[in-house]
């Protein structure tokens, strides 16, 4: 069995989103990369800015 | 000027504009045609007959990636095989739940059946573990929880290559 971390499972399924929105948004492969990392830090960003809300809301 | 007893030809204006008729000639009324001729000869924006844009899309769906593969778009289509699969697989192995279909308030029938067609969304991945007879009890745990998730979500990420398939079979979106 696959036993993730909180973290670890988020920036798995950021990987797994981005890539294939990445594919899929753009139709030049520098365009699909550059948004695929664009994707990518956005959801890291999210990731990070909400776990240090919830972090600070529980208290 | 305007002659007396002439009024009854005119369409409206002074006597000396243009739109003045001559004596018995009867009034012509513009069709739609004739104001935008154009309009008619505007071509359909989906030109692909819809026999070759449903293979393509039922490609995709069976079988992720497929669709682009079949429109010879064969890295994505491994990438997008290789990646959903990939997350399909990992949403298997944190024990997740494949979504039943229920009835009951709002919340519920909103929730599984949405999750479903997520589910239904991956097409062969998801007949195939069915078949295989993956079931799984609901498991109190986040990672458990994860798991569902990451199934339902390999099936929305399906959905938009579904989609892509149908603009690019479709002429929608310019040739890689």
């Amino acid at each position: 069995m696959f036993n993730p971390t909180h973290l670890q499972a988020a920036i798995l399924f950021a990987l797994f989103a981005s890539t294939v929105m990445g594919i899929v948004g753009r139709s030049t492969d520098r365009e699909r990369v550059y948004y695929g990392l664009y994707c990518f830090v956005y959801f890291l960003g999210a990731i990070f800015v909400l776990g240090w809300l919830m972090r600070l809301g529980h208290g | 000027m305007r002659e007396a007893g002439s009024g009854s030809h005119d369409i409206e204006g002074p006597s000396d504009s243009p739109g003045r008729l001559a004596r018995g000639q009867a009034p012509v009324m513009p069709t739609k045609a004739k104001r935008n001729p154009r309009r008619s000869e505007k071509p359909s924006p989906v030109a692909v007959p819809l026999a070759e844009r449903l293979p393509p899309v039922l490609l995709a769906w069976l079988v992720p990636g497929a669709g682009h593969y079949y429109l010879r778009r064969r890295r994505h289509g491994l990438a997008l095989l290789a990646t959903i699969a990939a997350m399909f697989v990992l949403g298997l192995l944190m024990q997740g739940r494949m979504f039943t279909p229920m009835t009951g308030d709002m919340f519920t029938t909103i929730m599984t059946y949405g999750g479903y067609v997520g589910d239904l969304c991956n097409g062969s991945l998801y007949f195939l573990t069915v078949w295989l007879g993956y079931e799984q009890e609901a498991i109190p745990g986040a990672v458990h929880d994860y798991g569902t998730k990451f199934i339902v979500c390999s099936g929305l990420l399906n959905l938009l290559a579904i989609v892509d398939v149908y603009e690019i079979a479709s002429g929608k979106k310019a040739p890689a």
